[in-house]
């Protein structure tokens, strides 16, 4: 999706629930080593960048959005585009509901 | 030993080694390379921007090199070395006449040939005068200026690639078409512009006066066929009287001549060769005159370095307006190297005195946050070799650099007009802390519906006029975020904010 990307902002949520309907993942990867908390995505430094040092794996691209959401301190309910998806039956939100457990955690330092 | 063969040589290897320089000049290919090489040798500009800004680049004194060959040889630049001299050698021998009587004919000397002089004695004047405008008809500038800003973004757009990024600049076809018409020029005379337009050529050629060696014609053995007319380069009369100033040095007479009657020789005696250019002191002085005339005239008009103009956005390490004007060669170097388009060659912007220096036009790119291209190309220090650490306001220094200020249009923006969310401007900044910052309204819409918007605010303090929220804008005729000069660092009168007006207080 090149050209104009910008023009999505005027309706944002909806855009990137109809990105999840048209692009389906069977499987899907979340790079959370270092997370951008302030002034991105094009700005931020150093001093807005936190550690967590987390890959997190899922089927349900949905379900693992919700989970990167709670890295950033926010419910699932606060994102209308999560709101969206679920309602068109993309995926779940809700990680204990839907029975998501950790499985392994622990990576080497990083490099 | 055929010395022609020798010099053809030479010219297509400097030519090569331009154009190579040339297209290392971007970000991928930079590498070392000293790709604005054959700008820092230019005698030429090393004068007219020493004058104009009283101090000489330290990268200019390379130009010494080429003042070396000048010494022996004269001319020998002109005929070996310059890549444009080369480009009209083959325009002339593709576009000039049949025949060798007409080749003869068309390479007789003229009086025309003497206006570069006068050319030359202008720039010099308006250079002493502090302004430089050399950039405008020196043949590397002219060759570098026509190229980047013209040739090769249109090869790169039919050719689709090939290491020549999309580029387009304003008035673009312009600066190729002069390219075009200097070349066509040769059909008219051979080695046109060289021959009466070049002030390069003109320089090289009062310099000559003093070179050590020159060609020499024995009258004794020499039967007056003028054979050595026909493929003369600088049409500097080889069959009588040499006009040294003329000369390019290319060998075509001695080698060509059947009685091996012309020969290189340490410099011959005053009959056997007129030592000094052809100008009555009459025409110089006159020369002289019109532009003491014209510079007022400039002076007169309105000036970006005494009424700055909101686009006149100069790249960062720009130097002041004065002294940018006084060493801005307009030679495009920053224009081919910007690896977003977002330099472009002044029309209107910079008044008739600025006409094609680079200026930063943000609806076409913007300033790439950690990109310091402009200033490692700029041969003259008109854009200072400037560091990231000092672009970005980095530890040693204080602040960033700032081309000048970005400000919400609150009548066209999407948000502020039309109650239509948009955060682009917010999200590009580039800046941490950014310098766009949300004001969130609740509001109605047309259909009565309440919902908040994220207005864009602008804080000044902190905006260092890169222009990419002004790029990246989806109200794309004429974006709703607009970045002026106001607030540039390098000038201490167009200021926006108190506290930076404290800073340069003279009492600080």
């Amino acid at each position: 999706l090149g050209g104009r990307r910008n023009q999505l902002h005027q309706d944002i949520n909806t855009s990137i629930a109809d990105l999840a309907t048209l692009v389906r993942p069977t499987f899907t990867v979340l790079d959370a080593t270092r997370v951008l908390f302030r002034n991105g995505p094009t700005g931020g430094n150093a001093s807005d960048v936190r550690e967590e040092r987390i890959l997190a794996v899922s089927v349900d691209p949905v379900a693992l959005d919700a989970y990167g959401a709670s890295l950033l301190g926010r419910q699932p309910e606060e994102l209308p585009f999560l709101v969206e998806a679920r309602r068109r039956g993309l995926g779940v939100t809700d990680l204990k509901e839907a029975g998501f457990e950790m499985l392994g955690v622990q990576v080497g330092g990083l490099g | 030993m055929r010395l022609t063969r020798i010099r053809t040589a030479s010219q297509v290897f400097f030519l090569a080694l331009f154009l190579f320089l040339l297209f290392s000049a971007e970000f991928s290919r930079m590498r070392g390379y000293p790709v604005s090489l054959f700008l820092q040798t230019d005698p030429l500009l090393a004068i007219g921007t020493g004058l104009a800004a009283r101090t000489l680049h330290a990268g200019m004194i390379l130009a010494l090199v080429v003042l070396i060959p000048t010494i022996f040889l004269g001319r020998f630049y002109c005929g070996w070395v310059c890549p444009l001299g080369a480009l009209n050698h083959c325009a002339s021998w593709l576009a000039g006449p049949r025949g060798r009587k007409e080749w003869i004919e068309a390479n007789r000397y003229r009086h025309a040939f003497a206006v570069k002089y006068y050319v030359l004695a202008v720039f010099l004047v308006l250079a002493l005068f502090g302004v430089a405008q050399v950039g405008l008809l020196d043949p590397i500038s002219f060759l570098t200026r026509s190229l980047s800003a013209s040739v090769l973004p249109a090869v790169g757009a039919i050719t689709g690639g090939y290491g020549l990024p999309e580029r387009a600049f304003q008035f673009g076809w312009l600066l190729g078409g002069l390219l075009i018409l200097v070349l066509l020029l040769n059909a008219l005379i051979p080695r046109f512009y060289c021959r009466v337009v070049c002030p390069l050529g003109a320089l090289l050629g009062v310099l000559s006066r003093l070179s050590l060696f020159c060609m020499y014609r024995s009258e004794e053995k020499c039967i007056h066929c003028e054979h050595c007319v026909a493929g003369c380069q600088g049409a500097c009369d080889p069959h009588a009287r040499l006009r040294k100033a003329e000369c390019f040095v290319c060998m075509y007479c001695r080698e060509v001549c059947p009685t091996q009657a012309i020969t290189l020789r340490a410099v011959p005696p005053e009959r056997d060769a007129v030592p000094a250019p052809d100008v009555s002191r009459r025409r110089i002085l006159q020369a002289a005159v019109l532009a003491a005339v014209g510079f007022p005239l400039l002076r007169a008009s309105v000036r970006s370095e005494r009424l700055p103009s909101p686009g006149l956005i100069r790249p960062p390490g720009a130097e002041p307006e004065k002294e940018f004007l006084a060493k801005c060669v307009k030679c495009g170097e920053c224009m081919k190297v910007c690896p977003t388009n977002v330099i472009q060659p002044a029309i209107f912007e910079a008044d008739l005195q600025g006409l094609w220096t680079p200026v930063m036009v943000n609806r076409i790119g913007y300033c790439e946050y950690n990109c310091v291209l402009c200033g490692k190309v700029c041969p003259t220090g008109a854009i200072r070799n400037f560091s990231l650490a000092e672009k970005l306001g980095r530890p040693p220094h204080e602040k960033p650099i700032r081309l000048g200020t970005a400000f919400v249009d609150r009548g066209r923006c999407l948000p502020w007009a039309m109650n239509t969310p948009c955060i682009v401007c917010e999200e590009m900044c580039p800046v941490s802390p950014k310098a766009i910052y949300i004001e969130r309204a609740e509001v109605v819409n047309s259909s009565g519906r309440r919902l908040v918007v994220q207005r864009p605010v602008v804080d000044p303090a902190r905006c260092i006029g890169c222009g990419l929220c002004e790029n990246k804008c989806p109200v794309y005729d004429m974006r709703a975020i607009r970045v002026s000069s106001v607030g540039e660092t390098r000038s201490d009168r167009n200021v926006l904010l108190l506290s930076e007006s404290a800073d340069r207080l003279p009492f600080r």
